[in-house]
């Protein structure tokens, strides 16, 4: 199964994101959205030409193969950052819900029910 | 093999949190999804990244939803029968599967609103003093008693709904709180 | 009716086209050779003789590519600053503090009391391990940062009336981020240490101990900033 491999996964998640942007319309489930999206591109970048058989880049003397270091150094920042953003988003909410009493970004009423 | 049925719960758990009308099972689904996030990056030989997840993204990350859900407005529904002593698993499921389910599906779906179930088997008189819940639902034999605030655009909408929203064959009659006005339905 | 289901489906459709067209985009590119030496390679031949760091991966974010580090310290204080700014926007200064008499008493249940109790000092005593052990086995700064702002949350389940001055946090906050600022501006960009052991060693252990601090205010004053919304406003 070449197929089903990480990168794949993390396309598939970041599309999943996408999908959940465009169709909700609750502000919570805006931010969740936002959070796979990038969960997505995380685990794109860790999977990444990864060497079969490989260990944590962790120890004194390294048997080659090993796994590339960089990545994982930029996705702890990112994931940091990514709290940030996710706090960001709920304090946004909280504070218009509090003062406009809104938690969607527009009503799905049907037609049939707006005549009455 | 391994890797196959962790991507495999990435996905399930992710298309969970999305697809999910209630917002309460989406910050579960969002607890399991990190929880296998942490699964594959330990799989992918990253160590250091999956210690960041599980303290950052397990841990805080579902604390600060939890917290931004009290927030979000629910329904509160409360179910009267005097003629039991307490309330079995045995009662709720089966008044569950006559209409309280359709309900839920109801509010969550048309009216985009969370809903919480409380039952009770106090006298009905007492409840109907008490302003916290917004609809309560009274059964004497084949006939439902359906009482809430005649202001309520959502009670509103359940009562002329309620033949769509109750399958079987009982007979519904609204009564308005405030005005104490009675409708029939059909 | 029809339109919206139309809409909705459209959107299905392009997800979807989305997806696939990444997925054969990915999957025919990695046939093509690249012959650019890689960066990788010479990180892991070097890293344990010019940073005295086990973990290649701390070796990275705080020697070779520290840049990336300061940037992201200052990314997480600027969000603190909104959360603050956006939560107490239109509040002067003085107001801004948590008063006594808003707090209530929790009827706290003597099972959470008493486990919490026992699991607090373990929960430091790991934190701290994870901060100053963070060079040679995986962990670090950020990690122990984060379990240490877990520990303020079970200090509010044992005392939620006790007074924490929030203001200070920030300012802490505020400093420790010059102090990590100037670190390295004083260790590695105006001298070549790479090679001297024990330099490199007090380096990492102080810079993981400035930042797992750092980590630990910013997410405390969110943290307690997100509990104490419903009370204050």
């Amino acid at each position: 199964m070449d197929f089903i491999s990480g990168e794949t996964v993390g396309i598939i998640l970041f599309f999943i994101g996408l999908f959940g942007l465009m169709t909700k319309k609750n502000i919570l489930k805006t931010i969740m959205s936002i959070s796979i999206l990038q969960s997505g591109i995380y685990l794109f970048f860790i999977a990444d030409d990864l060497p079969n058989n490989s260990i944590p880049p962790i120890g004194e003397t390294l048997e080659k193969p090993v796994a590339d270091p960089v990545p994982q150094a930029l996705m702890i920042t990112a994931i940091v950052i990514g709290l940030g953003i996710t706090a960001i988003g709920l304090t946004m909410f909280i504070h218009y819900k509090k003062r406009y009493g809104i938690s969607f970004w527009s009503r799905n009423r049907s037609e049939e029910r707006s005549d009455q | 093999m391994i890797e196959a049925f962790i991507l495999l719960g990435v996905v399930l758990f992710a298309l969970g949190t999305v697809v999910s009308n209630s917002l309460r099972r989406s910050i579960i689904y969002m607890g399991g999804f990190s929880l296998m996030m942490i699964l594959s990056y330990l799989f992918y030989r990253a160590p250091d990244v999956a210690f960041a997840e599980t303290t950052i993204g397990l841990g805080l990350t579902s604390l600060l939803y939890l917290v931004a859900l009290r927030r979000v407005k629910i329904y509160s529904i409360c179910y009267v029968d005097n003629t039991i002593e307490t309330f079995s698993d045995k009662n709720i499921h089966e008044i569950s599967s006559i209409f309280l389910n359709e309900l839920e599906l109801f509010l969550e779906k048309e009216e985009e609103m969370e809903s919480q179930f409380s039952y009770s088997t106090r006298p009905l008189a007492k409840l109907l003093d008490q302003p916290e819940h917004d609809l309560i639902i009274y059964k004497e034999k084949d006939t439902l008693y359906l009482y809430g605030n005649s202001s309520d655009a959502i009670f509103s909408d359940i009562v002329h709904f309620a033949n769509i929203i109750v399958k079987n064959d009982y007979e519904i009659k609204a009564i308005f709180k405030d005005t104490e006005d009675l409708y029939e339905p059909n | 009716m029809n339109l919206t289901k139309l809409i909705l489906g459209l959107r299905f459709f392009l997800v979807i086209l989305g997806a696939f067209l990444m997925i054969f985009l990915f999957i025919e590119s990695k046939e093509i050779e690249v012959t650019i030496p890689s960066l990788k390679n010479y990180y892991l031949n070097f890293y344990y003789e010019d940073t005295a760091a086990k973990n290649s991966v701390a070796a990275i974010y705080l020697n070779y590519r520290v840049f990336d580090t300061l940037f992201e310290a200052l990314m997480l204080m600027v969000s603190v600053m909104e959360v603050i700014h956006i939560s107490w926007g239109n509040k002067h200064l003085i107001q801004r503090s948590i008063l006594r008499k808003e707090f209530y008493k929790n009827n706290q249940s003597e099972v959470v009391l008493h486990f919490v109790g026992i699991i607090f000092p373990f929960l430091l005593m790991i934190a701290f391990y994870i901060i100053i052990n963070g060079h040679n086995s995986p962990g670090g700064g950020f990690q122990g940062g984060a379990i240490l702002a877990t520990a303020l949350i079970a200090r509010y389940l044992i005392y939620p009336n006790e007074y924490l001055d929030l203001n200070i946090l920030e300012k802490l906050e505020k400093f420790l981020f010059v102090i990590i600022l100037s670190v390295p501006i004083f260790f590695i960009f105006m001298n070549d240490f790479s090679g001297n052991f024990i330099f490199n060693q007090i380096y990492l252990v102080t810079m993981n101990i400035l930042i797992g601090f750092k980590v630990f205010f910013g997410l405390g004053v969110i943290l307690y900033r997100f509990i104490f919304f419903e009370r204050l406003n």
